[in-house]
């Protein structure tokens, strides 16, 4: 009785600890960026840096992804095709879709200021995981990304929550 | 007590395992897990079902490896190299779409 007792317990356990635990994205962040950025109140827009990505919808989710992000960061959306903005963010992804796990991801996201004319912030995630899932894995990549945005220069191991 | 304790720790340890990605990424554990799960899901699907199941995924794999597969890995690292490029060329498109816009305007009033 009392070793029944302990089963349905430890299986409560893991559960609990199995959630806690499932869908964490193990990711490599290396960071290049001029110091003293100013984010907040400028403007910026998203583009593709793989223009044959720009229409497809995940692009488009993870565009709306980085806008609210930059949004929430004091920084305001325009439409660069009417009006110039400070910032112009390009990002691209990429998954390996081989036949074995772990497959690798990557994202890469550029920040050129056309004021100065040249790009001021660089980030590029790389991770490796048993998901290939486009859908699944950038979210919380793009989410990551944009919360330590403007990270300074440096390599930094993070474990992102999906 | 002692085999019970044991017992549920082997099972903690593995639960915990398969369900984080990165022991997964390690390699070992995941590739035992895989061809585990391979063959239990082969073992309870009909022969019909998993031609079709294999079909589909195969298309879809093909589509998705199109998009963003390993041709995607290597153009994402071209694309990195040549950022600086890449980001002034499409400001420069779109100051030059802006100011099309702008003269088409000024034409129009």
């Amino acid at each position: 009785m009392r070793i029944y007792r302990l089963i349905i317990v430890s299986f409560l356990f893991l559960l609990f600890t199995g959630c806690s635990t499932a869908n964490k994205i193990a990711a490599t962040t290396a960071t290049i960026g001029e110091p003293n950025i100013k984010i907040a109140g400028e403007s910026f827009d998203v583009l593709a840096l793989d223009f044959s990505k720009a229409t497809s919808l995940d692009f488009q989710s993870l565009r709306a992804q980085v806008i609210q992000e930059m949004s929430r960061k004091g920084m305001i959306q325009v439409n660069a095709t009417k009006v110039e903005p400070r910032y112009l963010i390009l990002f691209d992804y990429a998954v390996d879709l081989g036949d074995e796990s772990p497959y690798e991801r990557r994202f890469v996201a550029v920040t050129y200021d056309t004021k100065l004319e040249h790009i001021v912030h660089r980030i590029r995630v790389i991770s490796k995981g048993t998901s290939n899932d486009v859908g699944n894995i950038f979210p919380p990549i793009v989410k990551h990304v944009y919360e330590i945005f403007p990270a300074s220069n440096g390599f930094q191991n993070a474990t992102i929550g999906m | 007590m002692k085999r019970s304790i044991f017992f549920a720790l082997i099972t903690f340890l593995i639960v915990i395992a398969i369900q984080s990605d990165y022991v997964f990424a390690q390699g070992s554990f995941g590739t035992g897990f895989q061809i585990g799960s391979q063959i239990g899901a082969q073992a309870l699907s009909s022969s019909a079902n998993e031609k079709r199941a294999q079909a589909e995924e195969s298309a879809r794999r093909q589509q998705l490896i199109r998009q963003y597969g390993r041709p995607a890995l290597e153009r994402i690292d071209a694309l990195e190299k040549d950022a600086d490029r890449w980001a002034a060329e499409m400001a420069l498109s779109l100051k030059e779409m802006r100011e099309k816009s702008k003269s088409r305007n000024q034409v129009a009033q």
